[in-house]
């Protein structure tokens, strides 16, 4: 059978070549919509160390001295003290926490800075929590023993590392450890690993963080002034129209001196909305039009292959049948050869699909390379074979239903 | 003859049902995916809606701050590069509002403003435009009450605001409000005019609030912090054409102007960048990259309709093989007959055009709904940030901005082309075949 079916492919070898191109193209356009796949669904499980879950992020606005009713006995510092304390007192509302700007997840922030451990040096994000934040976000370390919250709130300045940051500062199993700033080499401060990332998509520079904690007195004394924002988490019994609810209960406190709090965005959306603006959700968009559509069009091709062949071979599908073979027979031969040419094409495509592997999509995985190949070509091998059992499958049934009379009436 | 052909094309649909079926959805789909990138490029850069002169708009969006002699293009203005970020509003006070080849000039600063409603007695957090009384030139916006600003308001400080339809009946819940006191950003302001609303995807004009720049709140007209710091700031700049073809001139001025802005040595250039840009070429525009990245860009989307075009003609062609395959003995009748290669490859190019144009109808509308399901991926980019897009998207799009006259004819065009690539070797092929061959085929 085997061989037999082997003389047939070589027999018609000038039709074959363009199945053949068909397949290979196929095969690694497959293979790299794969790629891109895997790494970007590697990103989106990576660990970002936080839950964004009944987490809201308080949009607040300052009156400016222009304004008429601009209460210049009231100092800001005192206004977010007053606000974050009726925050907290507001039904519902489970932990209340501050982050400079640059500190909150999705917030695509780029500003670092230099840090130093005792011999070493990096440059890390930079940004500022109160332990509070700790709490909203549910920030964890990869370190089970350690408690982030318990360990932060001693009121005292200290450091959250990020993996990737503490591998270059010690190594990447310290948990604990001293970091000196750029402007007091001389004072240590305690630094604890953490697993927390603003944007599991962010590649592996912008992973290098130092999140540094403050307390909650420090961070409004020294940023009531710049762009401070507030996060909360909510009950989830309470997380049902929480921002009407919210909005409307506080309705009389919503201001404070100076300072109002004018918007809740729930933190899920805010992440959907920044995805969008990066453009990550074009990409999972283009990804998934794409594998669809070179698997149409593969299908078209070979439909449309197959159809033309099996019209152009009535005359010895009869044949077959006269010397006895069934339908079924004749129906797996044709299968047989489209996976026959697809085994011929397989090799090479497999080898291009190899070293083309990083050409389209640079892939930062967690499987190693080989892992991967392995499964990647593994997954677009058994998919071709299923989309060619398919196009085959419709014109060999309407060829085979060819009565052997007809079919030999031609000759 | 004509109905002759129809009457062919009505039975061939009807003969092989699963063949149809096959090359009509092959073609839809093709159909789809192109349309989904052509409407994203129609919504941003067609003249629609209130946005009907953006054929010779052009923007300048962005401050690029560089190291004296900088080369503008390739990699070598990353080395040069020291910052990027939008237009300060100083900058366009001194040096471009003098410029004399545009029609009009306007300088625009998205923000978010607070308003506070009466009726509910809360704060609320609304998007706005703070600019002069150019902006009103650019734009057809409908006028349901007063009027805009007038350029002597801005230069006076003058608390005046065109609010939206939805806007008004929200606050006061009627839109004849000229003159009626609204309160934004804890100041008193004074409605001068309601328009319609403008949806959100046109995203140039799209704010609640058109309000004077000069009466914004202060903190978003601070300056950047290095040695030529009034050229950083929040803003951007809309520039009207006479007709498309004065961008060069524009641009030439422009960078007259620049070369007075730099002229005191300094450690620091200020460089356009080839701005101002036509709508196509600031949606490509990056805050970093130079402005020959744009073309690059552009190229690549250009590569993705070919091949979207290209891959599904050549497996479609394929089936039209099969199936000609099939139809030998007619063309040698039809030959025997008296037709010509011309009219035969005619009528072939006329039965595929019809099954695609079926196909066509059916992706502009799978484009159409899926579109409406995508749009915050494909509408939301760095173009519209700083609108209030996070929280509420998109608005849905008006049928007529995506199924018009334009777009129709884009799909008539994309079956041509597809019809074009799939049939014209085969039919090439078949039609010159000789009566007796094929005759003698079965």
């Amino acid at each position: 059978m085997f061989s037999h079916i082997l003389k047939l492919i070589i027999n018609q070898w000038r039709g074959n070549l363009w199945i053949l191109a068909e397949l290979f193209i196929s095969f690694i356009c497959i293979w790299q919509v794969g790629n891109v796949f895997s790494s970007l669904l590697s990103h989106k499980l990576r660990d970002t160390g936080f839950d964004l879950e009944h987490v809201y992020r308080v949009t607040t606005a300052i009156r400016e001295k222009d304004s008429p009713s601009y209460d210049p006995d009231s100092p800001l510092t005192d206004d977010w003290k007053e606000l974050v304390e009726r925050v907290r007192r507001c039904p519902g509302v489970e932990s209340v926490g501050l982050t400079s700007y640059t500190a909150f997840p999705y917030t695509g922030s780029t500003n670092g800075r230099s840090y130093f451990g005792d011999t070493t040096r990096t440059t890390a994000l930079r940004g500022q929590l109160t332990p509070d934040v700790i709490r909203v976000l549910h920030i964890t370390s990869p370190s089970p023993e350690v408690d982030l919250v318990k360990e932060t709130s001693t009121g005292q300045t200290c450091f959250l590392v990020s993996p990737q940051a503490m591998e270059q500062l010690y190594d990447k199993n310290t948990v604990r450890c001293r970091i000196y700033t750029k402007d007091e080499r001389d004072k240590a401060y305690p630094g604890i690993l953490c697993s927390y990332l603003t944007n599991e998509y962010a590649d592996n520079n912008d992973n290098r963080a130092l999140w540094e904690i403050w307390s909650e007195g420090r961070m409004i004394e020294k940023n009531a002034n710049k762009d401070l924002t507030m996060l909360i988490r909510v009950h989830p019994d309470a997380d049902h129209d929480f921002r009407e609810t919210f909005l409307s209960t506080m309705r009389a406190q919503l201001t404070a001196g100076n300072l109002s709090i004018v918007n809740l965005t729930r933190m899920e959306d805010y992440r959907t909305y920044i995805l969008n603006l990066s453009s990550i959700n074009l990409m999972y968009g283009a990804g998934y039009f794409l594998a669809a559509f070179f698997f149409i069009c593969a299908f078209l091709g070979i439909i449309g292959t197959f159809w033309f062949r099996t019209e152009s071979r009535t005359s010895e599908i009869g044949l077959r049948m006269a010397l006895g073979a069934t339908r079924r027979q004749v129906r797996w031969q044709m299968i047989g050869e489209g996976l026959m040419l697809f085994g011929i094409v397989w090799l090479p495509a497999v080898i291009v699909s190899y070293v083309l592997r990083t050409a389209v999509w640079d892939n930062e995985t967690l499987l190693s390379d080989t892992v991967l190949f392995i499964t990647l070509t593994a997954v677009t091998t058994v998919l071709l074979m299923l989309l060619i059992v398919a196009g085959i499958w419709i014109p060999a049934r309407q060829a085979s239903r060819i009565n052997p009379v007809d079919a030999l009436h031609y000759e | 003859m004509w109905k002759t052909y129809l009457r062919q094309i009505r039975y061939l649909l009807k003969e092989n049902k699963f063949f149809s079926l096959v090359y009509i959805l092959g073609t839809a789909l093709s159909i789809t995916m192109i349309m989904l990138i052509l409407i994203t490029y129609y919504i941003n850069t067609a003249n629609i809606g209130v946005e009907d002169k953006r054929d010779r708009m052009f923007f300048f969006t962005r401050a690029y701050v560089v190291k004296p002699g900088t080369d503008a293009t390739g990699d070598k203005f990353y080395d040069g590069l020291q910052s990027s970020s939008p237009v300060g509003h100083k900058l366009i006070e001194k040096y471009m509002y003098p410029l004399k080849t545009p029609e009009a000039k306007s300088l625009v600063v998205n923000m978010q403003s607070v308003v506070y409603n009466k009726t509910k007695q809360v704060n609320e957090e609304m998007s706005a435009i703070s600019t002069d009384a150019d902006f009103w030139k650019m734009f057809s916006m409908r006028f349901l009450a007063g009027g805009p600003f007038s350029d002597v308001d801005v230069k006076s400080n003058a608390r005046k605001v065109v609010i939206d339809e939805s806007t008004a009946r929200a606050l006061f819940g009627k839109t004849d409000v000229v003159n009626y006191p609204i309160d934004i950003d804890w100041k008193e302001y004074r409605v001068c005019g309601v328009v319609e609303d403008v949806p959100s995807y046109l995203s140039d004009a799209y704010a609640h609030l058109w309000l004077p720049y000069t009466t914004a709140t202060s903190r978003f007209f601070r300056g950047g912090n290095n040695d030529l710091r009034d050229i950083q700031g929040p803003a951007k700049m809309y520039l009207l054409g006479y007709e498309r073809s004065d961008q060069e001139l524009i641009r030439q001025e422009m960078e007259h102007q620049i070369q007075k802005l730099n002229a005191p040595a300094k450690k620091s250039h200020f460089t356009l960048n080839h701005q101002p840009d036509t709508a196509l070429e600031s949606l490509f525009r990056m805050s970093s990259d130079p402005y020959d990245k744009i073309y690059t860009r552009m190229q690549v989307v250009l590569v993705v309709i070919i091949v979207l075009l290209i891959l599904p003609a050549l497996n479609l062609s394929g089936l039209i093989v099969a199936r000609m395959k099939k139809r030998g003995e007619e063309i040698g009748v039809r030959k025997a007959f008296g037709a010509s290669v011309w009219n035969i490859m005619g009528q072939l190019f006329l039965e595929n055009f019809v099954q695609m144009l079926i196909g066509g109808i059916i992706g502009l509308c799978l484009s159409c709904g899926l579109f409406q399901l995508v749009r915050n991926t494909l509408l939301v980019s760095y173009r519209t940030a700083g609108n209030d897009l996070s929280v509420k998207g998109v608005d849905v799009l008006n049928f007529f901005h995506i199924i018009n006259f334009s777009t129709i004819c884009y799909v008539i065009l994309i079956c041509f082309l597809l019809n074009l690539i799939s049939t014209l070797l085969p039919a090439w092929r078949y039609a010159r075949i000789s009566i007796v061959e094929a005759l003698n085929r079965r």
